[in-house]
């Protein structure tokens, strides 16, 4: 039965590291934000292998019945890894809105330079270059 | 009004008989105008601006990703328009127009919103209360009697609203929603560098007074918005209470903020 445990453990882990790795190698999940799953892996792995570490945190924590610190740990972990999400969106939702605004505002910019250069110079207009007659726009 | 639904209000541009100020001649203004869909009525309202600023106000339409023509509208009013890619909701859409404020050195941003509910006559007596030397200046529905009706819910929203702010700031604000508005340079400095991101007007208050800012409030009057073209719901309007509420509370326990990410 506890050998039947082990295996559904490590197999767990193992499908669980697999799977990041490879999201790392396709550059698909950056490093940073791997993080906090490996460890969740790594813990898997060391209760998988050696579940009487959970009954010595359960007792540790004052937790009379093992699988209760194992859910507690659960929690925690993935609470973290939302947490940690959510800041990682808050910051890209200002990010985006900068970069909206910072867009908009040279976009005006360039509108009132072309005005000012009329209609026949304007960057598109000036497209394509004409071999030898001047600075390529790119 | 609570919640304001910039997209669903239409109000006719019609100036009440008030005699606004003169607008001091050597200040630069800028006027911000965010839009969403107000194709119908925002070239109405730079009209209006533009003839009630006696060719002392510059307007700016900031167009929060509308889909209906509404920048072309305000540029043929003639209005600059900064036309942002999406929806980055009203708060980052007015902050836009203080980026632009900062970087052409204006003396002075107004706040005036696209659906014509603020009257461009009443800018100089904000302006005026600029030049004679208040860093933020709001005007006020509730400072005199003006028949402003609101819903008796609304109207206990809005005095819980004045409360709060009022013990954030210290001082007694009787309107902290209103979007009509004007800025001196140092507050154009920190909100193009702060500025909140969405239901802005409540905790913009607080992060002026807590930026040392001095903030002032004059009368003026404003239009009613028409019953029936409102969206407000009561489940809006109550996240909006709570939304808006803790923002005062951490805006006034919070650190202050940092400095700006660069550019």
């Amino acid at each position: 039965m506890t050998n039947r445990l082990v295996i559904v453990g490590v197999v767990i882990a193992a499908a669980l590291v697999i799977t990041l790795v490879s999201l790392i190698r396709a550059r698909r999940l950056n490093e940073r934000y791997a993080l906090l799953w490996l460890i969740a892996a790594a813990l898997v792995i060391i209760f998988g292998l050696w579940p009487a570490a959970l009954d010595a945190l359960a007792s540790a924590f004052g937790i009379a019945y093992p699988p209760s610190a194992l859910f507690l740990l659960v929690g925690i972990t993935l609470g973290l890894v939302l947490l940690d999400t959510a800041i990682v969106i808050s910051k890209l939702v200002a990010r985006a809105a900068a970069l909206a605004q910072h867009m908009a505002m040279t976009e005006e910019r360039v509108r009132a330079l072309e005005e000012r250069l009329g209609p026949d110079q304007t960057y598109s207009s000036a497209a394509p270059p004409e071999p030898g007659s001047g600075p390529s726009p790119s | 009004m609570v919640r304001p639904d910039r997209a669903r209000r239409r109000v006719p541009v019609i100036e009440l008989g008030v005699p606004g100020a003169e607008i001091p001649a050597h200040l630069r203004c800028l006027a911000i105008v965010p839009a969403l869909n107000e194709a119908g009525a925002v070239g109405d309202v730079v009209r209006a601006i533009l003839a009630a600023g006696q060719g002392r106000v510059d307007v700016l339409v900031v167009d929060d990703g509308s889909t209906d023509g509404t920048a072309a509208a305000a540029r043929a009013a003639g209005a600059r328009v900064v036309s942002l890619p999406f929806n980055v909701g009203i708060g980052n859409a007015v902050q836009t127009g203080y980026r632009v404020a900062r970087a052409e050195g204006y003396d002075v941003a107004m706040q005036v919103d696209g659906d014509g509910q603020h009257p461009p006559g009443q800018m100089g007596l904000l302006i005026a209360e600029v030049a004679a030397g208040a860093n933020y200046v709001v005007g006020s529905r509730f400072m005199r009697d003006a028949g402003y009706e609101t819903s008796r819910t609304r109207r206990g929203a809005m005095v819980f609203l004045a409360w709060l702010v009022s013990a954030a700031v210290g001082q007694t604000v009787t309107d902290t929603t209103s979007g009509f508005r004007a800025a001196d340079r140092a507050t154009i400095e920190l909100f193009a560098g702060h500025y909140p991101p969405d239901y802005p007007e409540v905790e913009a208050l607080v992060l002026a007074h807590r930026a040392g800012l001095r903030i002032a409030e004059v009368p003026v009057l404003m239009l009613q918005r028409s019953t029936g073209t409102s969206s407000i719901t009561p489940l809006r309007s109550a996240y909006y209470m709570v939304k808006v509420s803790l923002a005062v509370i951490v805006q006034r326990i919070g650190t202050a903020p940092r400095p700006e990410e660069p550019e």
